[in-house]
């Protein structure tokens, strides 16, 4: 893995990402979250007390299961609405899942042909009104990546 | 038809100025990107190569599809005409009717128009695409296949919306996303039912693989009970594999970006409806010009093309628009034919620009030769071959300079409009060098 192009890829997609070691993410999400209504997808186990509905919640917190080095696009359950519905976005990713290339991601879609998954480069976003780009547009305004270090 | 929609379009100050601004900033992205590859070239030719097997094997790839589905439990069909689709829409949505029905963009929808179709059934349908919507509202179709309401300043789009909504808003983008935002947001937390396109569809694994930017496509994909997919015959491509050549071609080409916010993988099952036109591109199976159906709707051509960027979308009278526009609507809307194909200069910077490779300008010489059988096109290229006989050729002139002065410059009225008159030699070149030498 390269960490500074790693780190260029990221900034340019527009996520926020922080490097965490193990001990230290329980503390970490605890201070994103802060005082904000939460949702934890069902594929995570953290326990951080109360859990508002999805459509409710301000903070969506989920497992982003590869990285892309070369473009900061992270690989996601299909149908994961954390990372879609509340206004922030909270991905959670293992160090060793960081990947080189976009193929390297496909192929992990190709062992696993019955299920649905997404990419997810950056906030959500629409330039359909003079071609200015404007954040957020459906989906989350902001993106933010912890990645595990092991 | 053709020719007093491009007059209406010119005179629209604001257009050209929308338009250049826009295409020119998606162009300068998409170059940026291009040079950051080293095989920017190599992908394309691969591209073109993967595309041209799909369209050889259209039927068995489409059979994989339709046995993937069926067995999930999903729902396929292959449509010859847009009547047929409409009709299967309606027998599928008939349950859904008091809810809201959430869209996304998609081309072929716009073929078969299904929105307005459903309209005026009565159903309560939005497009969800923020382009989309605008021109819904607008109450006109969309005249970018990428960017559909590209035509619209942000002052006119606040117009609509405060029309619309009847509620005041500023004319900044910031804003009238927000609007969208949140008016779309509750529709689609009660739609019970959604239609969708595709970007590709994966015969291996009978997937749909869709791009986007805003998470509407996320939206309507992943909260409805039923999702209904409107595509094309010929978007599909073998294997998941030959996918990745056209996640790293797509993005740049159509706006600019390395890549997209979003890319959805989706096996089609038991939620789902994939239903797959045919309609013209039968036409075009049965022809020459098969490479038409390798297209992948970034709209590349579209932004690179000089006659695009002065006329605008609404002048080509078709929902394609541009330089694939031409060449789909020559097999789609054959009474438009010998016009659209006039609305090209031969330029070429569309098959530079192709991220799969499609000789267009080839294809729109092509059809100009066979629709330039009228009896002007036959006089034209009789004279052709008188001309570039040389007695004639000197005697076109002998005739010319018999007329008198005040005569010629009648004759000439439109080319010395702007242009100094310059009479023709008495003699000609061959004689004076005679007399010369």
């Amino acid at each position: 893995m390269e960490r500074e192009k790693l780190e260029k890829s990221l900034k340019d997609a527009g996520i926020k990402f922080f490097w965490v070691e193990k001990e230290e993410l329980f503390q970490k999400i605890k201070d994103v979250v802060d005082e904000k209504r939460v949702f934890v997808s069902p594929t995570l186990k953290i326990d951080l007390g109360t859990y508002s509905p999805v459509q409710e919640a301000e903070v969506g917190i989920f497992e982003a299961m590869a990285l892309c080095e070369s473009t900061g696009t992270m690989l996601v359950e299909g149908e994961e609405l954390a990372s879609l519905v509340p206004p922030i976005s909270l991905a959670i990713l293992m160090e060793k899942n960081i990947r080189k290339d976009l193929s390297d991601i496909i192929d992990i879609i190709k062992e696993n042909p019955e299920k649905p998954f997404a990419f997810i480069t950056g906030p959500s976003r629409t330039a359909d009104i003079e071609k200015q780009v404007v954040i957020p547009a459906h989906g989350p305004k902001e993106l933010i990546l912890l990645i595990v270090k092991i | 038809m053709i020719k007093e929609k491009i007059k209406a379009s010119l005179q629209k100050e604001t257009l050209k100025n929308n338009l250049w601004k826009a295409v020119k900033h998606t162009l300068l992205s998409r170059k940026k990107i291009v040079e950051s590859y080293s095989n920017w070239e190599e992908l394309r030719e691969k591209a073109f190569k993967i595309r041209k097997t799909s369209i050889e094997n259209l039927d068995k790839l489409w059979e994989g599809v339709k046995n993937k589905i069926q067995s999930r439990g999903g729902n396929f069909f292959i449509v010859e005409d847009e009547k047929e689709a409409l009709k299967i829409v309606e027998d599928i949505l008939e349950k859904h009717k008091n809810f809201p029905i959430v869209k996304s963009k998609s081309m072929v929808s716009e073929e078969v128009g299904i929105r307005e179709y459903l309209e005026k059934k009565g159903y309560e349908i939005y497009e969800t695409d923020l382009g989309e919507l605008i021109v819904q509202w607008e109450g006109k179709p969309p005249s970018h296949i990428t960017a559909p309401a590209i035509h619209l300043s942000r002052f006119e789009i606040a117009k609509i919306f405060e029309e619309k909504l009847n509620l005041k808003v500023s004319s900044e983008p910031e804003e009238l996303t927000k609007v969208a935002r949140e008016f779309l947001r509750e529709k689609f937390l009660k739609a019970k039912a959604s239609i969708v396109g595709a970007n590709f569809i994966l015969s291996e694994n009978g997937s749909l693989v869709l791009l986007e930017n805003e998470g509407n496509i996320r939206f309507c994909l992943n909260i409805p009970e039923e999702v209904i997919i409107l595509t094309g015959y010929e978007k599909i491509i073998p294997k998941i594999e030959d996918l990745i050549v056209f996640l790293k071609l797509l993005p740049p080409s159509a706006t600019g970006q390395l890549q997209n916010c979003y890319t959805s993988f989706v096996p089609l099952g038991k939620k789902h409806h994939l239903i797959v036109l045919k309609s013209f591109r039968e036409k075009i199976l049965n022809s020459e010009r098969k490479e038409i159906l390798y297209c992948i709707r970034c709209g590349a051509c579209i932004n690179t093309c000089p006659v695009f960027s002065t006329i605008g979308g609404h002048s080509y009278s078709s929902v394609y628009p541009g330089p694939i526009g031409l060449i789909l609507s020559f097999y789609n809307l054959p009474s438009l034919s010998g016009d659209i194909l006039n609305l090209c200069s031969l330029c070429f910077a569309c098959s530079e620009i192709c991220p799969v490779k499609i000789p267009i300008p080839e294809i729109i010489l092509k059809g100009r030769a066979s629709v330039g059988k009228g009896f002007l096109e036959r006089f034209i290229s009789k004279s052709s071959k008188i001309i570039s006989n040389r007695y004639f050729f000197n005697l076109t002139f002998k005739v010319y300079n018999f007329l008198p002065l005040f005569l010629k410059k009648i004759f000439m009225k439109k080319w010395i409009y702007n242009r100094n008159f310059l009479d023709v030699k008495r003699k000609d070149f061959f004689k004076l060098w005679k007399e010369r030498n």
